[in-house]
């Protein structure tokens, strides 16, 4: 790593990448300036090749002003010919055949030039009358590369100072009248400083988009790096935690069961104690899956093992568990629902882990002898399944924020509830895993209503 | 009583299974913490049925090695045991010959059990 990698921030190292020059526009990096080129060509390909194929067939109209204005038509047009339409030609068919390769600046402002230098010449070798109108086919040519053409900035103004000191020159080489030659260097004049004008912010803005592009994929990319590298930690972290709770675990869980021999009475403490000992393994064990779970969810990775059961027989199951289980609490839970049976196709496992965090979370949050109130209906094809609480609920400030990763509402230092953080989160992209939503609706001291949707036509589908 | 070969890197483990497998199930029960010495032990004598950790901080694996085990004419019974999740290596297991995969931790009875189940199937 260098120093410079070392000292700058990704910001200041990325404007560092984009620096422009400040008149031109060209970035400085030559890496950057050669892939903007090349994007350039390939998104502009289309227009320039329209601009191209209606530049070849309109071109020649111009010949019909030739016809007209000199009896030395034939010359004008072997000029136009040459230097005008063979290498618009040319530049169509290196477009049709996508065969710029970074150079299409340097041709279109090859083009230009020729095609200028086509109106000098017939400037030369024509009559007054040509003298007098054809400067203005100088202006042209300039507002053709410059719009049509996309002829970045730089080669406008190198076209333009060509094109007026060939137009000078012209002037000193043939007499024309002072009132010509002032109108002449009016309109030439300031047309080609509007052109120019209008050029650099054209430039401006097709880098512009290129550069913000640029960041938008450079950020998606870091974020996608910054997830799969924080995917591969926790998996490497939870493997390493799990090996020493096998045996912790293990071990508990054999002196537990006296698997070589039973304890006499005054050992009895221990027993109890390795039995102390093995839930709290199984609870760290529970915390290090609820990691794993949220980070394959965050990763887009939830595979979901899909089988036909009934939901209402389930939730029951459920809630029965959770009062058996949570007894040193106090509080009551009802499943209300008109539905006799439910059989859905969906995740039972991962379904029945929903129900478990959301029950516990209304369990642990719920006021003293609170209700809590299981609910599923059908509306349409949709199952609508809540649990409501009569708990402290939630603030609104904090309503979205706990459905991300590692978010408890409120002060870390100050939680009265134990938790990672992740169980919302973890249910939330499980609802979505089966194409469903989560809503919450929750005021303070009141209590909270957390409802998800699971369509059924979706789940039938996976 | 079946001869088992063990391989696991983590002492804990190690001592755990070995002392369910000859105190609980009174197996013969060999040890080896790394594949050479895995390797050693297996060419000494052939186990009966062999306990192998996936990740063993070596450039052989697990994986590795119950494929040169499933090579030989009479192969052992493998179990493979890994603290990765089944979903993440437990097909990559099997597909290189494990007989079975127990994911960490594991219940000790569990091990005894499946140890017991394989060695009825040979």
């Amino acid at each position: 790593m260098t120093d410079e990698a070392l000292t700058t921030t990704p910001a200041a190292h990325l404007a560092h990448v984009y620096q422009q020059h400040p008149v031109w526009q060209t970035f400085t990096d030559s890496h950057v300036e050669q892939d903007y080129q090349r994007t350039f060509e390939t998104e502009m390909r289309a227009a320039i090749l329209f601009s191209s194929l209606l530049a070849v067939f309109l071109y020649p109209l111009f010949g019909v002003l030739d016809y007209y204005s000199t009896p030395d038509y034939k010359t004008f047009w072997a000029y136009r010919g040459i230097l005008g339409w063979v290498p618009l030609i040319a530049l169509f068919l290196l477009a049709w055949r996508n065969k710029f390769s970074g150079y299409y600046q340097l041709y279109s402002f090859l083009v230009a030039v020729c095609s200028g230098t086509a109106v000098l010449l017939m400037m030369y070798h024509g009559n007054e009358m040509v003298r007098q109108h054809y400067p203005y086919g100088l202006v042209l040519v300039v507002i053709f590369a410059a719009v049509p053409f996309f002829v970045r900035f730089l080669w406008v103004v190198i076209l333009a100072l060509i094109l007026f000191c060939g137009f000078t020159v012209s002037t000193f080489l043939q007499y024309r009248q002072a009132a010509d030659l002032m109108a002449n260097y009016f309109i030439i004049g300031s047309s080609l400083v509007l052109t120019t004008a209008g050029s650099f912010y054209i430039e401006k803005f097709f880098r512009g988009n290129y550069v913000t592009r640029q960041l938008e994929i450079a950020l998606l990319n870091a974020s996608e790096a910054a997830n799969k590298a924080k995917s591969d930690f926790i998996a490497v972290v939870s493997h390493e935690l799990r090996t020493p709770l096998t045996v912790i675990k293990g071990n508990s869980s054999v002196v537990r069961d006296e698997l070589f021999g039973a304890f006499t009475e005054q050992e009895v403490i221990y027993k109890q104690m390795m039995g102390e000992v093995s839930d709290s393994a199984d609870h760290l064990l529970a915390i290090i899956q609820d990691l794993l779970d949220v980070s394959k969810a965050q990763a887009g990775k939830i595979e979901l093992e899909l089988t036909a059961f009934d939901m209402i027989a389930e939730v029951r199951d459920i809630a029965h568990q959770m009062q058996q289980y949570q007894q040193d609490i106090p509080f009551t839970l009802t499943v209300q629902t008109t539905l006799d049976d439910m059989i859905i196709t969906a995740d039972k496992r991962r379904l029945r882990q929903v129900w478990m965090n959301l029950l516990s979370n209304a369990i642990k949050f719920n006021k003293q002898q609170g209700v809590i109130v299981v609910g599923i209906a059908l509306q349409g094809d949709t199952l609508v399944c809540c649990v409501t609480d009569e708990g402290i609920g939630i603030a609104p400030k904090d309503q979205q924020r706990i459905f991300e990763p590692f978010e408890q509402a409120g002060d870390i230092l100050k939680r009265r509830q134990d938790g990672t953080g992740l169980g919302l989160p973890f249910v939330k992209s499980v609802v979505e895993a089966h194409g469903g939503r989560i809503e919450l609706n929750s005021s303070l001291g009141q209590g909270t209503t957390v409802r998800f949707f699971l369509p059924l036509n979706a789940l039938s589908a996976h | 009583m079946a001869h088992i070969l063990v391989i696991e890197d983590n002492a804990g483990c190690q001592a755990l299974a070995s002392r369910m497998l000859t105190l609980v199930a009174k197996h013969d029960v060999v040890t080896a913490s790394s594949p050479a010495e895995a390797m050693a032990a297996f060419a000494k004598k052939c186990p009966d049925l062999v306990i192998t950790d996936i990740a063993l901080k070596s450039d052989t694996s697990g994986l590795d090695l119950i494929q040169k085990f499933k090579k030989v004419t009479h192969p052992p019974k493998i179990i493979a045991v890994s603290a990765f999740t089944a979903q993440f290596c437990e097909k990559e297991a099997r597909t290189a010959g494990a007989d079975a995969f127990l994911s960490k931790p594991y219940d000790p009875m569990m091990l005894v059990e499946t140890v017991a189940t394989l060695l009825a199937e040979k």
